[in-house]
């Protein structure tokens, strides 16, 4: 394949929208730690019997424009805890942990982390009904 | 340009998030059936003039990771449907189907679709007065008790042993002696009372969506009397 082609094919997958890759889908049913190699994952809690907590690492200028979705897939509270005040979220920004877990709001949660550097700012993705817990030392 | 260097400019890419390709977006009108060339696309009902429905194909392990999303840009409904419960979404592990139907807040609903290899989870990107409709196909299970009680007589002479079979598989074995002064008739008279009780398993289909199943318990009184007539 010559260089002009190379580029072409390159061209042609960024310009077109021809780039569509899968995303990664790892299921947690217990509490789990956030590495590096988690960043742009999905995580759901599908099979788990009890609680799930999924803990970001520090945020970190490292970590800027990483980002990670977790989707309660399980009838059990889901919990995204960062380090102490490293949350931005919906009014707070020095949250430590945001969740759901009211009863019969559970199923169908879905937080997105997206890292700026300083904090994870962690967007639910939920319906009008759903309810977010958000804990602050 | 080298090979080292396409290689250096795909990391540059990968690493630095460079890699920020466009959205295929595709308009839709009418019903649609989502394909495999579909996922990774974003799907748009501008110009639609009537409910619109996405269906989407049935969640399989090859299909782990694929993701579609929809965005209403339409006054119309919009409904995302799956198999049958193949649908995680809000509060439900099986749902059908789900949308937004109610009116004055349809516009601008989106659903993201991702495929975890088992279900279809649907995510609303909503505001939190845009109202979710979920449809799903009831599935119950009922329990129904029946009692029946039926009565066998039989009759025998001397000293007696019986064995009574009753189908189904009810066995009742009924041990009497008579006794007397010779030259006599002794008349002796025996009441049995035997309790079966069995579980049986059935199934009921009563549509063609649902299947049912009932645990039916059945307890049979079975009441036999037996009259021995002997002479010693």
């Amino acid at each position: 394949m010559s260089h002009e082609e190379v580029m072409r094919l390159w061209n042609g997958c960024v310009d077109y929208g021809r780039i569509r890759p899968k995303l990664k889908i790892v299921v947690k049913t217990s509490s789990y730690t956030i590495t590096p190699d988690d960043f742009g994952t999905v995580f759901t809690t599908r099979g788990a019997t009890g609680a799930v907590t999924f803990t970001l690492p520090a945020a970190a200028t490292t970590n800027s424009g990483n980002w990670v979705l977790f989707i309660s897939v399980a009838d059990q509270n889901m919990i995204v805890a960062g380090a102490d005040e490293e949350i931005v979220c919906f009014n707070d920004l020095t949250a430590d942990s945001i969740a759901y877990q009211t009863s019969s709001e559970k199923i169908g949660g879905a937080f997105l982390a997206i890292s700026d550097g300083s904090s994870w700012a962690v967007m639910p993705i939920a319906s009008e009904t759903q309810t977010i817990t958000v804990a602050s030392a | 340009m080298s090979g080292e260097n396409i290689m250096r400019l795909f990391n540059d890419c990968m690493t630095g998030g460079r890699v920020r390709p466009l959205l295929k977006i595709i308009t839709k009108t009418s019903a649609y059936t989502i394909t495999p060339d579909d996922f990774g696309s974003v799907f748009t009902t501008r110009g639609a003039a009537a409910t619109m429905t996405f269906t989407l194909p049935t969640a399989s392990t090859n299909l782990t990771g694929e993701w579609v999303l929809f965005v209403n840009v339409a006054d119309y409904h919009l409904l995302v449907q799956g198999d049958n419960e193949g649908l995680v979404v809000f509060n439900n592990l099986t749902a059908d189907n789900i949308g937004f139907k109610t009116t004055s807040e349809l516009i601008g609903g989106a659903l993201l679709a991702i495929c975890d290899g088992t279900s279809w989870i649907v995510l609303p990107l909503a505001t939190e007065t845009q109202t979710l409709s979920i449809d799903t196909t009831a599935t119950s299970t009922s329990t129904s008790t029946t009692t029946a009680t039926h009565t066998a007589t039989s009759t025998s002479t001397g000293t007696l042993t019986k064995t009574a079979t009753d189908t189904p598989t009810k066995t009742a074995t009924d041990t009497a002696t008579a006794t007397g002064t010779a030259g006599s008739s002794v008349t002796l008279t025996v009441t049995k009372t035997a309790t079966d009780t069995r579980t049986k398993t059935a199934t009921d289909t009563t549509s063609a969506s649902a299947t049912k199943t009932f645990t039916e318990t059945d307890t049979t009184t079975s009441t036999s009397t037996t009259t021995a007539t002997g002479t010693a």
